[in-house]
């Protein structure tokens, strides 16, 4: 009795480790986003804010393009994580369920798309972006996004799928259901789980991508929040406060949609639905 | 029926979203001068811009509005940008390397322009830069010192400095009452005043494996020694017993607690962070610093004792490093004559000299007659003036040849100065080893130039 206690409490103290590890970098974002500069630069760091300021967010908000740029990454992380998912569920299902010859080239080479480095693709997508003439638009870089979400999607869907009791299908199928009906109204339901954390990291891929953005991103008001972040900085004098600011602000909408979509994220419903 | 109505909220959000995205494009077109271009009249003619960002608001803001004046006053529209340093590079690559998309002028600078050898992309300006000249002498440093291989590949415009910020209240502590003039002197007065104890350092030099500032501080002491990594026909000369002796001079330095633990750690605004906290006697730096103490209340103490001096001299010489910017037209560039007009525009005598009131002392203006306006007669502003002025070296200094200059100018993105001051001072390297590594390195670099 007394070795579970100890094994509890070592096990509560061990997550709060790892808590206070993990949550410490977000804590001193959070931290030197209120201080004021001078405060920033001190000898001995200090833990809270001496001189209370908001005075980085005002800047920030007021005086630079960070919200269009927010808003422009927001826009283009939706659209491609819904497009890729709209896309890559299918593909994803296909690759689990049904048994084709060179099924498992195709599985592969989404595997190796989504392992070409940017720093490779950059250029050729660039130069296709610029002659479908949507260079400095965030059009562009919704048309280039799904070269690394679609691969990605695919690939972590598929052993999501595959894990999905197939008997599950067999009854539908002996219902008469139809192999769309299966796909969306049978196996989408159960995978959501997966489907959901898959998408919202795709979201996220979208939400903090630079290199692209940057090279094909000029104008300011086409510019995604990275970028707005990034130009905070000429010169090496670094406005921190802005910077973390940024990040934090940064931070809040998919803080948000972990929240909204927690709920969904329980896995186990297919447990108990078929005969073991 | 919970998935469902999930996924009718997805879909309904992604149409919303897509139709706003398309609207954006409309409203860009529709609109473009509240974005960058200046458009009155149109002549049909347009040019595109890219400007590094300066650290001042008001500088880029005034820049802003220049190339606004000449869309208005010519009828020549031009997109401008105005694009952060760190990612100028990357950006104007991705254009080149696409050949689309290729800004007319961009700003630019020896290295850069050499960084692209032997497929330089930027036009032979030469004939414009001795118009300029003619009409407004430069100093002989910036005249000559941005020519390559007898070419000029961007019109110069402004130079930074790397001055040296002196503590004087904490040398009168010491009893010392003047400034170092010599870096035997810098490091001697630094040795006295540092105390390591109470976290107090004599000499901020940085050896973070990105430190610039460093990398650029190490290199001009080795010059003022007489140690060159390169000879004038581009011959690496770097294992030489002169950079052993200040390798280890130093280490001697950093493990006496003469230089800040954490400078091995430094990026380049290292050096700025630690003077300003306090914790460096001596620092050398853009005199972004300088704008740093001047306009935050709280530095008020710190700025008052603070000295602001050009860089020491060693035993073979004073040599220090320019920093010059200015306006390259692009090959690519189809109106050569109107990039011509605008590159001119900008260079006008009483804009100009606006312009470099806004930017002082971070930026120095370059012409000769400028040093007799009262502005820059004095204090900081007379101190970077006579920086600009004295800059003689360049990366890779003294090669002369264009390939060995391309070489430096490769190699120096590696900061070859600053690995080997951090393998020293790591205990990862011996100062011969440290020395032997750069070389090697510096021989890959050469390999890859033909």
């Amino acid at each position: 009795m007394k070795t579970k206690k100890s094994v509890a409490i070592l096990s509560r103290l061990f997550i709060a480790l790892c808590l206070v590890i993990s949550l410490a970098p977000i804590y001193w974002m959070l931290n030197t986003s209120f201080k004021g500069q001078t405060e920033i630069y001190s000898r001995i760091p200090t833990l809270f804010p001496q001189d209370f300021t908001m005075e980085s967010y005002q800047t920030l908000i007021t005086g630079t393009a960070f919200l269009n740029g927010l808003k422009n990454s927001l826009l283009v992380a939706a659209v491609v994580s819904a497009f890729s998912l709209l896309v890559a569920y299918p593909a994803a299902y296909t690759l689990a369920r049904i048994r084709f010859r060179g099924r498992q080239i195709f599985s592969r080479a989404i595997l190796f798309t989504y392992l070409l480095p940017t720093s490779a693709l950059y250029i050729p997508l660039y130069i296709f972006v610029a002659r479908v003439g949507l260079t400095d638009n965030i059009l562009g870089l919704m048309l280039i996004y799904p070269t690394f979400t679609l691969p990605y999607v695919s690939w972590i869907l598929i052993p999501h799928i595959a894990s999905i009791p197939k008997d599950i299908e067999e009854a539908a199928t002996v219902d008469g259901c139809s192999r769309l009906r299966i796909m969306y109204q049978i196996i989408f339901p159960l995978a959501l789980p997966g489907i959901i954390s898959t998408t919202i990291f795709a979201f996220a891929m979208c939400w903090g991508e630079y290199l692209y953005a940057l090279v094909n991103v000029t104008k300011t008001s086409m510019q995604t929040f990275p970028l707005v972040i990034a130009g905070l900085i000429f010169g090496d004098m670094y406005p921190w406060g802005q910077l973390m600011a940024g990040a934090i602000l940064a931070c809040v909408p998919i803080l948000i949609i972990y929240m909204f979509a927690s709920g969904s994220l329980t896995g186990g419903a297919t447990e108990g639905g078929v005969k073991m | 029926m919970k998935a469902k109505k999930m996924m009718a909220l997805v879909l309904t959000a992604v149409m919303s979203l897509s139709l706003a995205a398309c609207g954006e494009k409309g409203d860009t077109g529709a609109a473009p001068a509240s974005d960058g271009s200046a458009e009155v009249q149109n002549t049909g003619k347009e040019l595109t811009i890219w400007v590094e960002k300066v650290f001042s608001d008001d500088a880029n803001t005034a820049m802003e509005n220049r190339i606004k004046q000449f869309g208005e006053e010519t009828g020549i529209k031009v997109n401008y940008e105005f694009i952060g340093a760190t990612d100028f590079m990357t950006k104007l690559n991705a254009a080149i390397e696409a050949g689309t998309n290729v800004p007319d002028i961009t700003t630019s600078a020896v290295t850069k322009v050499l960084n692209y050898y032997p497929d330089i992309p930027y036009r032979d300006v030469t004939d414009l830069v001795e118009e300029v000249h003619g009409e407004r002498p430069y100093f002989q440093s910036i005249y000559e010192g941005n020519k390559i291989d007898g070419k000029n590949y961007f019109v110069p415009y402004t130079s930074s400095s790397c001055m040296m910020f002196v503590r004087k209240d904490k040398l009168a502590e010491k009893g010392i009452t003047g400034m170092p003039t010599t870096w035997e002197e810098v490091f001697e007065v630094a040795a006295q005043v540092s105390d390591p104890d109470n976290g107090f350092y004599g000499l901020g030099i940085g050896c973070g494996p990105t430190d610039e500032d460093g990398e650029n501080m190490f290199r001009t002491i080795m010059w003022n020694y007489g140690s060159y990594l390169f000879d004038k026909e581009g011959n690496i000369t770097v294992d030489n017993a002169t950079t052993v002796e200040l390798l280890q001079k130093y280490k001697e330095m950093y493990e006496g607690g003469v230089i800040p633990r954490a400078a091995s750690t430094w990026d380049p605004g290292g050096n700025n962070s630690s003077y300003l906290m306090g914790e460096s006697a001596i620092v050398f730096n853009a005199p972004t610093l300088y704008n740093a103490l001047r306009t935050d209340e709280a530095n008020k103490e710190l700025f008052e004792n603070t000295e602001v001096l050009t860089p020491p001299g060693g035993p073979d010489n004073n040599t220090t490093l320019g920093f010059c910017t200015g306006f390259a037209i692009m090959e690519a560039c189809d109106d050569v004559d109107s990039a011509t007009q605008l590159v001119k525009y900008m260079l006008e005598k009483e804009w100009y000299n606006e312009y470099v009131g806004i930017t002082a002392p971070v930026f120095a203006p370059l012409f000769e007659d400028i040093k007799e306006e009262a502005e820059w007669s004095d204090g900081i502003n007379a101190q970077v003036i006579s920086y600009a002025e004295n800059a003689a070296g360049y990366y890779g200094y003294p090669i002369e040849n264009l390939k060995g200059r391309a070489v430096a100018a490769k190699h120096y993105f590696t900061f070859p100065i600053a690995e080997m001051m951090n393998k020293v001072v790591t205990g990862t390297m011996t100062p011969e080893e440290a020395v032997a590594h750069a070389k090697s390195k510096i021989e890959e670099v050469q390999s890859t130039v033909k």
